[in-house]
């Protein structure tokens, strides 16, 4: 779900970039510094990963869902299996 | 030519321009000399309105010769000794309104004289009887002819008929900016304010005019060429070029390439802490002052003082094709020094040193707020637009700085940044508890480590109230009874409140997290219960000791 949204800043960066809109690049280029950190959405209060959630055009709708994604716990389970425990 | 008849030459030159009172009444008009507003309306002038009401009774001949000159002031004088003696000078503008406001107070009803004077006043300050030769102006490096006609039908009420706002196309044959340039050099040439009386409305257009509401002008005819004689005489080191100018991106305007350059100067330079502490004098001030030092600084020997700073910086915008002018002592070495520049249609003032301990040369050094690079333009648009492009590539340069960092402080920095420029979005605390509850259910580990994730995630749904005191957690050992024994179990509490836990104990409301996830409300009365019947207890968690339930009031118990 991260390299998602990723993928969706650079295209944004690009598009600011084209379209000579220096504020959203600017934003943009902030969101990449903080999307580098695998642990952004624990790092940021709920308001800030919303927020990145809107800048990033993301529906409303769609904000608590793809928020309970980033937030949930890589499956311990999966690491136990590949670990052959 | 007898010596009287030269006197009465001069006399008559002089009763032209000025209006010559008697002697006896020179006392009475130094008297009524003081700047005052007329009761009856907004008017303030150097002549009182006793000053005024004589001038017209005794010397409305005189007063209407002097009006009809090509000067702005109304000046009454006296002669004394051969010589003029100014007693007050007023503008032509202020006294034809001051008469008339006082005409219109009925002060000299009957008197057909004075009214007559007045009206041929009124008439000579009209500003649409004004006849004004050809208006020639240069703009930049263009020059233009108008006829002055219409720049007077236009600032008397052709304007009403454009709203400046979105206006985009040429207003009198030029771009909107040009335009109010030349309104302005028209108005300030034939000191309209000065010999005419516009109407409250036109006045009003006329004074936005001169204060650039409507377009940026403060550019034209300004900085049009550099004059530096120190500018070929020195050439900076390749290297220190390619450090300032490499990275600088290719698509910038000139104004954004002089705040890049300016900046990354600010990053890399110093001020000369010998310097500083000798009072910039002694030895170290002597090298300072020779100008092809500049040619030795790089990276590593950075040490500047001002005008070294304004010297290279003068160099680099003259690389980037935009025209200086270095402010401070003509002599080199000698003073302070920094530079105003033009670049696009800013006019800019750079100061890295406003102050040794202070100025920019440490303010970029920790990427705060700059204050030594200013646009003077006097539009506010402009001033917004070029504080919007100096935020931008300062925070470009920040951002492309750090990219490679991954520390804590970077991150912190950055969510600073984003907090600046992004409204942030707003949740209710049901729709809080609605979240946590949904994270809770579908977090699927073992206890312990389910509580630690519940924790972290709590801590960032609830951030803004853990902030402000008004939500706290604590795990607390809940114990339970399995058949014929009693458990232990780490249960996490919740606690809120709408003001803080300090100012109002009592409002606190409690929440435990259940096994299935969901947020059960508990009173105080049922913890405390479970408190004093051993139910629960507080885990102590070694060094820091034991963080309580903030707001409950039990024996032993701080209230937070």
């Amino acid at each position: 779900m991260l390299d998602k949204l990723r993928s969706l800043n650079q295209k944004l960066i690009e598009k600011y970039h084209k379209e000579k809109d220096d504020k959203n690049e600017t934003i943009q280029k902030i969101i990449s510094r903080l999307l580098k950190d695998e642990d952004c959405f624990f790092k940021v209060s709920i308001e800030q990963a919303f927020t990145i959630l809107r800048e990033l055009n993301i529906n409303k709708e769609d904000f608590e869902k793809i928020y309970l994604q980033l937030t949930k716990p890589k499956n311990w389970q999966i690491f136990l299996t590949i670990l052959n425990l | 030519m007898s010596s009287f008849d030269v006197y009465n030459s001069y006399y008559e030159k002089l009763s032209k321009n000025y209006l010559i009172v008697e002697n006896n009444d020179k006392d009475f008009f130094q008297k009524h000399t003081n700047k005052i507003a007329l009761e009856t309306g907004d008017v303030s002038g150097y002549f009182d309105k006793e000053a005024i009401i004589a001038l017209l009774t005794n010397y409305s001949e005189s007063l209407l010769r002097v009006a009809n000159n090509d000067l702005e002031f109304i000046s009454v004088g006296y002669f004394s000794n051969g010589d003029y003696s100014k007693i007050c000078s007023m503008k032509k503008s202020d006294f034809a309104k001051l008469a008339t406001k006082i005409a219109q107070m009925g002060k000299f009803d009957g008197n057909k004289e004075i009214l007559n004077a007045i009206d041929k006043l009124t008439e000579l300050t009209d500003p649409k009887k004004a006849v004004l030769p050809k208006f020639n102006v240069k703009i930049d490096k263009k020059k233009y002819s108008f006829d002055s006609n219409t720049i007077m039908q236009f600032l008397t009420d052709g304007y009403k008929n454009y709203n400046f706002k979105v206006h985009k196309e040429n207003i009198l044959g030029l771009p909107k900016d040009e335009c109010f340039f030349m309104l302005k050099e028209f108005i300030y040439e034939n000191k309209l304010r000065e010999k005419y009386v516009f109407d409250k409305e036109s006045q009003r257009f006329i004074d936005k005019i001169l204060m650039d509401a409507y377009a940026n002008t403060f550019h034209f005819n300004k900085i049009l060429y550099t004059t530096d004689e120190n500018l070929g005489e020195v050439k900076l080191d390749d290297e220190f070029v390619n450090l300032i100018l490499c990275d600088m991106p290719k698509n910038y305007s000139k104004a954004e390439k002089a705040i890049y350059i300016y900046i990354k100067l600010c990053k890399v330079l110093t001020y000369d802490p010998e310097f500083y502490a000798n009072s910039q004098k002694g030895m170290t001030a002597i090298k300072h002052k020779d100008l092809l030092r500049l040619e030795t600084i790089t990276k590593t020997n950075n040490q500047i003082v001002c005008y070294e700073f304004s010297q290279i910086y003068a160099i680099l915008l003259n690389m980037v094709g935009i025209n200086y002018e270095i402010i401070g002592n003509p002599e080199y070495g000698i003073g302070h020094r920094k530079i105003v520049f033009r670049a696009d249609d800013f006019i800019v003032s750079a100061d890295s040193v406003t102050s040794i301990l202070g100025g920019d040369l440490y303010n970029a050094k920790i990427n705060k707020k700059l204050d030594g690079l200013l646009c003077k333009n006097k539009n506010k648009q402009t001033v917004a637009k070029f504080n919007s492009f100096r935020r931008n590539v300062y925070q470009n340069l920040i951002i492309n700085e750090s990219s490679n960092q991954t520390d804590e402080d970077v991150f912190e920095e950055f969510l600073a940044m984003f907090d600046n420029f992004c409204k942030k979005e707003v949740l209710s605390i049901q729709q809080k508890k609605e979240i946590f509850e949904k994270q809770s259910k579908q977090t699927e580990l073992p206890t312990t480590e389910k509580i630690t994730h519940l924790m972290r995630i709590a801590k960032r749904i609830f951030y803004q109230e853990t902030k402000q005191k008004k939500f706290d957690i604590t795990i607390i050992n809940g114990k339970k009874i399995q058949g014929l024994e009693i458990a232990s179990k780490p249960l996490m509490v919740f606690a809120f409140n709408e003001q803080t836990f300090k100012q109002s104990p009592y409002y606190t409301s409690y929440y435990v997290v259940q096994d299935d996830g969901t947020l059960k409300e508990i009173s105080r009365e049922e913890i405390n219960k479970n408190f004093d019947s051993g139910m629960f207890k507080y885990i102590n968690a070694g060094v820091g000791g034991v963080h309580v339930i903030p707001g409950l009031q039990t024996e032993g118990q701080i209230v937070r």
